[in-house]
């Protein structure tokens, strides 16, 4: 099977779960590729309402590459259930012998509002999809950035948060002056382009060294909460050969034992994100601190009672 | 809208396509334009040739989305 065929197979999962009522939406890079921005990946990242994890699953057994069926891919793998996946978990997937991979979670990581509420159906939002690209690989940066020129230039103001390249800004202002005070609040740095403030290239660079540096942590927090689930599976499952609900029903109980359904709570987030801003402050100058965004309005989906402090 | 259908969004062509030239190449910011599908085919035939090259394209299941 070529890769083309696995994404065809990819896209007719997705179309057969929103045919059954499942709320699920692509994103990442097949999400990228669609919004005309060439991500080359063989992985499908998709976002499932944790309500439906249940039926996602069902429908996940009943889906075989050939006569390859799906299992969870490694001892890594947290269950796909609603208690873990509301608190940000990931269940991976793949169909052995072939080069399909599916990863599924509830939550888009940063994203400032429901994916479920504002999709371009099979896929998040472009402005999820932005959300979730503030990671700490080099390559997804670009990504964003492009994301964020499509958003404006289609209307949609909310790109100015996800624009890092300053002549790209500029130029934009041209034809995009009007900017809300909503969006200028959600991003202080907006303030220097309006400004024609040289300030802004040094304030784009510590804000993506801020997000870097969250988002290292973030995912630090929950590979840390991760290690006693991970060998009590592997425990569990050592020289069995296990159906795709065999393995499931397994790591459910493993995962009640050993694995917190919410690793970030709202002390956890609040000491990564002050080391966050010391770690990306020590390259840059102090001043430029006042630049940085909050980014608790990131988060406030994945902790339940969160408050931002603006 | 179908899977294979690409998502209605406008766009002035010049600074997007200018972004992704300067990102990601001339090759790539010509890719972009090509229907939906194409694209995708595009994609797969970047991947397949660089698994026939020898590229380890993994990404390890860490339960946690980056």
């Amino acid at each position: 099977m070529n890769q083309f065929e696995i994404i065809e197979f990819y896209l007719d999962l997705v179309r057969r779960a929103q045919e059954r009522g499942i709320r699920c939406a692509i994103t990442s890079g097949m999400a990228c590729v669609a919004y005309e921005v060439a991500e080359a990946t063989k992985y499908c990242d998709l976002l499932c309402d944790p309500e439906m994890d249940e039926q996602f699953l069902t429908l996940l057994s009943e889906s075989p590459v050939g006569d390859a069926p799906c299992q969870y891919r490694g001892n890594i793998s947290p269950p796909l259930d609603a208690r873990w996946h509301r608190g940000g978990w990931t269940s991976h997937f793949e169909w052995p012998g072939t080069e399909a991979y599916l990863d599924v979670f509830g939550i888009a990581p940063r994203a400032r509002s429901p994916w479920q509420e504002e999709m371009l159906s099979p896929y998040a939002h472009p402005h999820v999809v932005a959300d979730m690209k503030r990671t700490a690989r080099e390559k997804d940066w670009p990504f964003i950035s492009a994301l964020g020129v499509k958003l404006v230039q289609g209307g949609d103001e909310r790109g100015w948060l996800h624009i890092y390249d300053e002549e790209r800004m500029r130029e934009l202002l041209c034809n995009h002056p009007d900017i809300s005070a909503s969006i200028k609040k959600a991003r202080p740095l907006l303030a220097l382009l309006l400004a024609g403030d040289d300030a802004l290239a040094p304030a784009l660079r510590l804000e993506r060294l801020f997000w870097e540096a969250v988002s290292k942590r973030r995912v630090r927090a929950y590979e840390n909460s991760l290690r006693p689930y991970l060998v009590a599976v592997r425990k569990a499952s050592a020289g069995k050969q296990l159906s795709l609900p065999e393995d499931h029903a397994l790591r459910v109980a493993c995962a009640e034992e050993h694995l917190s359904p919410h690793p970030l709570s709202s002390d956890v987030l609040a000491r990564m994100i002050a080391e966050a801003r010391q770690e990306a402050l020590q390259w840059m100058r102090p001043e430029l601190e006042r630049w940085l965004p909050d980014v608790i309005p990131n988060f406030t989906l994945l902790i339940p009672g969160l408050q931002s402090e603006a | 809208m179908n899977a294979d259908e690409a998502p209605p969004l406008e766009k002035e062509p010049s600074i997007f396509e200018e972004h992704l030239r300067r990102q990601f190449g001339d090759e790539i910011a010509r890719v972009s334009k090509l229907p939906l599908m194409e694209r995708y085919r595009y994609v797969a035939w970047m991947i397949d040739n660089g698994r026939k090259h020898g590229v380890k394209n993994t990404r390890e299941p860490r339960g946690v989305t980056l």
